[in-house]
């Protein structure tokens, strides 16, 4: 990085701040993003697709909840029967101890 | 007459005559019990999440019809004998059906179109992409 003057790292400085300020403004101003499948209408949820599931389940297998992957309460109750009905099936697991480990 | 969806998952061994006639007998179940066969379709041979009667992958079917109550009862029991099916599921996916509305709806979305076979992920991967982090975290 090429060192500058004083006065060019307090402009730089201050460009950032005013960056930062106007994104988190940004932030507050939008509401609350829209449930994904209602967004997208075309989007089906179907229990025999591994990666449409995948964003609603954590590393260790279970179901995200609605607060936090933003689906509305239908949708939420949609993925929650398709994920069940993709374990059963073994397309997902139940939890992540059950992975055929190779040592 | 209600539309049901049967998932199987078959012993991924077997020849593809065997495989054949695994698929005729139940399709032939749905015709002796005069429900209407929408499609079958093959899912390819996947990774099993878990161990299945010891197999780590499957060959994926399913089928889709409408049929009586009867007819349902008599596939899964067939499936429960069949030793060479790992596991199997039935979802009703209308409870009404006009029966060739809707096979001309699936023909016109091309439902009935198998699907490609997935690159092979071997367990290595799987293991790599787990990250150790995480789960001591969550526990």
């Amino acid at each position: 990085m090429r060192m500058g003057s004083y006065r060019e790292k307090k402009e730089a400085k201050e460009k950032k701040e005013k960056r930062f300020g106007q994104t988190r403004k940004f932030q507050l101003s939008t509401r609350r993003r829209q449930c994904r499948f209602c967004a997208d209408k075309k989007l089906v949820i179907d229990y025999k697709d591994a990666k449409l599931l995948q964003p609603f389940m954590s590393e260790r297998g279970r179901i995200i909840p609605r607060r936090i992957s933003g689906n509305c309460a239908k949708h939420q109750r949609d993925v929650t029967t398709a994920v069940k009905r993709a374990r059963i099936l073994a397309i997902i697991p139940f939890t992540t101890s059950q992975l055929p480990l190779v040592i | 007459m209600r539309e049901y969806e049967t998932v199987y998952i078959v012993q991924p061994q077997l020849t593809d005559t065997q495989i054949h006639q695994v698929n005729t007998k139940i399709q032939g179940i749905i015709e002796k019990y005069s429900g209407r066969l929408f499609y079958a379709r093959s899912l390819g041979k996947k990774n099993l999440a878990y161990r299945i009667k010891k197999q780590t992958r499957g060959i994926y079917y399913c089928l889709d019809y409408a049929a009586g109550g009867l007819c349902v009862n008599e596939i899964e029991r067939n499936l429960m004998l069949d030793e060479n099916i790992l596991r199997f599921l039935t979802v009703v996916k209308a409870e009404k059906v006009d029966v060739n509305a809707r096979a001309a709806e699936i023909e016109m979305r091309g439902e009935a179109a198998p699907v490609t076979e997935e690159k092979e992920i071997t367990h290595k991967e799987v293991v790599e992409s787990i990250d150790l982090e995480e789960i001591t975290k969550e526990d």
